[in-house]
């Protein structure tokens, strides 16, 4: 009878539970929902009232339009190297600090890590100005290093989520590599590194997503069209004094999320790992 | 035996002088840095403007290549939401670009506070800075001068008539040749030309305030003999007795029309640039606010037979003789930021795109491929021949110049905290017209927020 009432309970739980999820991930899809089906609508359905929620027709030709508008195939082309410089950037740095603050015992490993961890408190906008005046002085104004160096320096959220993750991988390890003659690099490239593959990927994907969504490095960094990125470019579809073509823009949009999407529908996995197993989930 | 030149002057020697005078004086109206340099000097531009825009913009600067070959202009485009951080960080590097427009001249009080604009006075000579003050209407000069300062010059300028629908007035019963010539009978007719449907819910509306753009709001308090700022006295004038009498008026309408009829209204309207949906256009408003960029999208978009008048806002009865008409009006500025590596050659490119060197550009900047777009920024504009021969086919276009000219026509405010004196003022008049504070408590509420904000600055 106990068991039986725990039972029901359970599944009105569950039933909640399922709702309450449906319901979210439908706010969530809105968004997603809407630019889709947009960048789908002849011109004279886009601000009718009430909205259109399935065109008809659909109007396919809103993409080749958006890749005839702007130099869409470079915006991407400029916005896949810069996150993959930055990609390849986050990894390597934030490895080896993350691993310095781990796995290696130094005199005031602490009170650096949290020096470190402080500098998160810092707005973007407050080191702005100073950043671009020191770019500026080095000559790396309208060049992509501004947006891809800082990647390659380590980033304290990166390190902190790295180095959680290497603090549970068991210290016999490192004893017993240390035993066999293994040097601190072998330790860290041959056993380390391989078993924080998930927080790796995460590290890859957060800083892919970081520097694919990058608008205001871009827009003051750079002055020369043909370096401009996604974030930017996409701007550029909203027309300044007239009327603005949302379908082509909503076209636009489309392909410009779906390597994020993609990237994510094959690594999920491994990223939710990433993320459970770092501690990050609450 | 060679015959002698009756003049003392050989044919060639005359034609190395005519080349050799007029070359100097060419060169002498240019500025000295432009003058000393070998090449051509290639100044960097930043603007705005988007889409089919970016064509407007080349078609000046082409204009501007074919006038002079000493200046080459190299245009960039910024996405406008976020430009005046990008321009901050390149005048605090000391790497701005030569020359920048900015949609409206809100944002030049408070750079020119800071340092971060050249003044005209450094770039020109004091007679040619009186030849631009000269030049330029009252209110396009205003736009560009902070503390009797000029600091910018402007090329289009957006100003509002009031357009009547000809079709919904013949319907209607009212003479569709004829629009409001006072308040009074602008009310009433607003009247007669709202239209209910079987639920009571209104389905076309006279005239609209509560839910309108605030820039409209704005006009009205011109209108009704209202003032923003008093430039002369440095003062905030937000609750000037002009602006409670018109902002009373526009509350008329809420309380009349009523409050959630308007909202459930107002909310069911498209944008002002919604092309076939706009109001005006789409029937639902009869008589609206619009500014000469109308008049193309009009031809474009508008159904077969659909008729318009444009007029100025008409005045209370009584006041007709009152100085002129209300209206809103803002402009595109083109300033030169400080630390700019070429800002003479800048300063030439503004006075271009102003129409100051040569007028005729100024038919590309406010009619470009001849549809009316704006107004400019000095009625030497209606002397110019493109401009003049599109009154033909656009005769409302004429009625925007007058309105531009016009005392009663308000503008900015010249003070560096101008956006937040335009967001309150806005904030203030929605919660009036929602009938949920008088009109003086609301303006009052404005004025001392705003006078608040510009002491501390």
């Amino acid at each position: 009878m106990i068991f039986n009432l725990g039972l029901k309970r359970a599944n009105a739980n569950n039933i909640v539970s399922f709702i309450l999820l449906v319901v979210l991930s439908a706010a969530f899809i809105l968004p997603l929902f809407w630019m889709i089906t947009t960048s789908l609508k002849p011109i004279d359905q886009l601000l009718l009232d009430p909205p259109v929620w399935i065109p008809d027709p659909l109007e396919f030709d809103n993409y080749p339009n958006a890749l005839e508008a702007q130099p869409f195939l470079q915006y991407l082309g400029n916005s896949l190297q810069i996150a993959v410089a930055a990609v390849l950037g986050a990894i390597i740095s934030n490895s080896l600090v993350a691993y310095g603050f781990s796995r290696v015992e130094w005199k005031g490993r602490d009170f650096v890590f949290v020096l470190v961890l402080s500098t998160l408190m810092l707005p973007y906008h407050v080191v702005m100005i100073p950043l671009f005046v020191s770019f500026s002085k080095i000559g790396w104004v309208n060049t992509w290093l501004p947006l891809i160096v800082p990647a390659w320096l380590g980033h304290p959220f990166f390190i902190f989520m790295l180095r959680q993750f290497m603090l549970g991988i068991p210290k016999e390890l490192s004893e017993a590599t240390r035993i066999d003659g293994g040097s601190e690099w072998i330790l860290l490239t041959r056993v380390i590194l391989p078993l924080c593959k998930p927080a790796l990927a995460t590290v890859a994907l957060f800083q892919f997503i970081w520097s694919w969504n990058d608008f205001i490095g871009p827009l003051i960094y750079l002055n020369d069209r043909s370096l401009y990125p996604m974030s930017l470019g996409l701007a550029l579809y909203h027309n300044s004094q007239g009327i603005t073509d949302f379908s082509i823009l909503m076209a636009a949009s489309t392909m410009a999320v779906a390597p994020i999407i993609i990237i994510f529908f094959f690594m999920q996995r491994v990223f939710i790992q990433g993320i459970s197993l770092t501690g990050l989930k609450g | 035996m060679t015959q002698p030149n009756k003049a003392g002057l050989s044919r060639r020697d005359m034609l190395k002088t005519i080349a050799g005078g007029t070359g100097a004086v060419a060169l002498g109206a240019l500025p000295a840095s432009v003058v000393m340099a070998q090449d051509p000097v290639t100044i960097t531009y930043w603007h705005g403007w988007t889409e089919q825009w970016e064509n407007y913009v080349q078609d000046i600067v082409d204009a501007f290549h074919a006038h002079q070959d000493a200046i080459r202009v190299e245009p960039l485009v910024v996405p406008y939401a976020d430009f005046l951080v990008r321009l901050t960080a390149a005048v605090a590097s000391g790497s701005p670009p030569d020359i920048v427009t900015f949609f409206g001249s809100n944002e030049i009080p408070g750079l020119a506070a800071l340092g971060g604009i050249t003044s005209y006075a450094d770039l020109g000579t004091p007679e040619e800075v009186a030849a631009i003050k000269e030049f330029l209407t009252p209110a396009a000069l205003a736009g560009g001068v902070v503390d009797g300062t000029v600091y910018g010059t402007p090329s289009g300028f957006g100003v509002y008539d009031l357009a009547w629908n000809k079709n919904q007035f013949e319907e209607s019963g009212l003479d569709p040749e004829v629009g409001p010539s006072t308040i009074e009978e602008l009310d009433a007719m607003a009247e007669q030309l709202t239209v209910e449907d079987a639920d009571g819910n209104l389905d076309r509306v006279g005239l609209l305030h509560l839910g309108s753009h605030a820039s409209h709001h704005r006009a009205w308090f011109g209108n009704f003999g209202g003032q923003i700022y008093d430039a002369e006295n440095d003062a905030i004038t937000a609750n000037h007795p002009g602006n409670v009498r018109a902002l009373e008026w526009m509350m008329s309408y809420s309380e009349k029309y009523g409050v959630e009829r308007l909202q459930r209204f107002s909310s069911g309207l498209s944008g002002e640039r919604g092309g076939t949906q706009d109001p005006f256009i789409a029937g639902r408003l009869a008589m609206h606010l619009i500014g000469p960029w109308k008049l193309g999208d009009f031809h474009r978009f508008a159904a077969e037979g659909f008729r318009w008048g444009v007029t100025h806002l008409p005045p209370v009865a009584g006041e007709e003789d009152s100085t002129g008409w209300g209206s809103w009006i803002w402009g595109n500025y083109q300033i030169i930021p400080s630390g700019a590596a070429n800002p003479a050659a800048g300063y030439e490119f503004a006075k271009f795109w102003s129409g100051i060197t040569d007028p005729n550009v100024m038919a590309t900047v406010a009619a470009w491929k001849d549809t009316p777009t704006t107004t400019t920024g000095s009625l030497a504009a209606l002397e110019v021949e493109r401009i003049a021969a599109l009154f033909d086919d656009h005769p409302d276009y004429r009625s925007f110049f007058e309105t531009m000219g016009s005392p009663r026509a308000l503008t900015t405010p010249m003070i560096p905290v101008a956006n937040f004196y335009m967001d309150r003022l806005g904030s203030e008049i929605g919660q009036a017209l929602r009938l949920e504070k008088s009109a003086q408590e609301a303006l009052d509420a404005v004025q001392s927020a705003v006078e608040n904000e510009y002491r501390q600055f």
